[in-house]
């Protein structure tokens, strides 16, 4: 994959991707939003983590699967999430390009 | 707390795919129970419904921004483009072939102009799909401003065959796309059914034998009726103030009559100026719907001049009981004419003049009294 063809995260797909791949086997809407409001102290609805993955799954960045409907949830069907080799590949690529330009960078580490 | 059936959860699945929106209501109803057994019942309801109005805003804006995205905009301003130049095109083809019909506001143009219109938006649909469809969207869009911000006077049957004709013509290039065997035969019939019908439409040809003059047609405006007492022929006595203010007594005429196939009123005065000369003039009235606005103008034969009394935005006609005051302004001048009806045989002329633009008044400069001479 070539540079011009490398797929560009936007900062929410980077944020619910990390917290994806954080989450292992147990990724799924409600866990995926609490993940990053507990790391990041962030509040994203339902509604955008959705369509943020739905749209990452189809640039090959996640895959997902329904889960078994459970009573606690109204008898509806959790789905899970997973990051595929493409998607770890275009978080490590953002993260290198990120620690790249914020090297040397004195505002980058929060010292003004 | 449950949302099934709800619009809410309507809006969900139609916005999400199959799947995603039972799974994000059953997230909700997940954290919904968490919250109920670490705190109060009444504030987890209350974030389950800020929750669920955020949800819904972010999927339909962010639904809206990837719609947008994914637009096709190339093909589709190169099919508006050609949509232009294909108008243009038929224009000038009909100029030189049916003129009567070649005018930008003809709304039989804009029928004519269907099939063309189907061919390109079907073109378009062929590069990509939704273009013929946001093309039809674009095209209403620029039709209801144009219809906005024209001055030009338009008919209703333009303003609405201009909303229609054009986003029409885009949905069937798109369906044809679609489903085109189903589509083609749909297009067909219509053509079919709508050649005898389009056959029985009034000509557009003019015979001017049955043109009929002095009679008030069944499609004039009703508003026309407020100058319906000068039709006929009338005499009477005419004076004008001297500067002096002594008063020059003269006869007077005055021929009313409806026109153009009974729509507008021509009435012409005949009188004698002051120094005797005779004074000849003519108005055409007539009452625009679409525009809801009087159009008076005034031939003056003597000194030859068209003034334009009453337009769109200019000058005005109000009408009290049977008497209507006509109100105009030219370079330097402004004119008040009141036409005070006595009853059906008589009225009287009186005008008002103004040379400081209406500061002061010389009333009643020209006062003419008439009865009627024949019906």
């Amino acid at each position: 994959m070539g540079a011009r063809d490398e797929v560009l995260l936007g900062t929410l797909e980077h944020i619910i991707l990390l917290a994806v791949m954080r989450l292992g086997s147990e990724a799924y809407g409600a866990t995926i939003r609490e993940e990053i409001e507990q790391r990041s102290g962030r509040v994203v609805s339902f509604g955008a983590v959705y369509v943020t993955l739905q749209r990452m799954e189809g640039k090959g960045l996640v895959t997902s699967q329904l889960g078994e409907p459970t009573a606690e949830r109204g008898g509806r069907a959790k789905r899970f999430f997973q990051a595929t080799p493409d998607g770890r590949k275009a978080v490590r690529r953002l993260q290198q390009v990120v620690g790249a330009m914020a090297k040397g960078l004195k505002e980058a580490r929060g010292t003004t | 707390m449950d949302v099934d059936g709800c619009w809410a959860a309507r809006v969900l699945s139609a916005f999400l795919r199959e799947g995603d929106g039972a799974a994000l209501l059953g997230d909700l109803a997940e954290e919904y129970a968490r919250r109920v057994s670490e705190g109060s019942r009444g504030e987890a309801a209350r974030w389950y419904r800020r929750e669920l109005s955020s949800s819904l805003a972010d999927v339909l804006w962010l639904r809206s921004v990837e719609c947008i995205r994914t637009v096709p905009w190339g093909v589709v301003a190169a099919a508006y483009i050609g949509i232009g130049v294909y108008e243009f095109a038929v224009v000038a083809f009909l100029s030189r072939t049916w003129p009567e019909v070649a005018q930008w506001t003809s709304a039989l143009r804009l029928v004519i102009e269907f099939p063309g219109m189907v061919v390109i938006a079907y073109g378009a649909a062929r590069f990509r799909r939704r273009a013929a469809f946001v093309l039809g969207v674009a095209m209403l869009c620029v039709a209801a401003l144009l219809n906005i911000v024209t001055s030009e006077p338009i008919s209703t049957a333009y303003v609405i065959a201009s909303l229609v004709v054009g986003p029409l013509a885009a949905v069937v290039g798109g369906l044809l796309r679609r489903a085109p065997t189903t589509m083609a035969a749909t297009v067909l019939a219509f053509v079919m059914m709508s050649g005898p019908a389009s056959a029985q439409q009034p000509s557009f040809a003019v015979d001017v034998s049955k043109t009929t003059y002095g009679e008030k047609s069944a499609r004039a405006p009703r508003e026309l009726d407020a100058f319906a007492f000068l039709i006929g022929t009338w005499t009477g006595t005419g004076r004008t103030r001297r500067p002096d203010g002594t008063y020059a007594e003269y006869p007077v005429g005055w021929v009313g009559r409806y026109i153009l196939d009974g729509t507008a009123i021509a009435d012409e005065g005949h009188g004698v100026f002051p120094d005797g000369k005779p004074a000849l003039g003519i108005s055409f009235r007539q009452y625009d719907t679409a525009r809801a606005t009087w159009v008076i103008e005034y031939l003056n034969l003597d000194a030859s001049f068209l003034r334009r009394q009453v337009r769109d935005g200019v000058g005005s006609v109000n009408v009290n009981g049977k008497n209507v005051t006509v109100v105009s302004e030219g370079p330097g001048i402004a004119i008040r004419e009141h036409y005070l009806v006595t009853d059906q045989d008589h009225w009287v002329y009186r005008l008002d003049q103004s040379n400081d633009e209406g500061k002061t008044w010389n009333e009643g400069a020209i006062e003419f009294t008439f009865r009627r001479s024949q019906p």
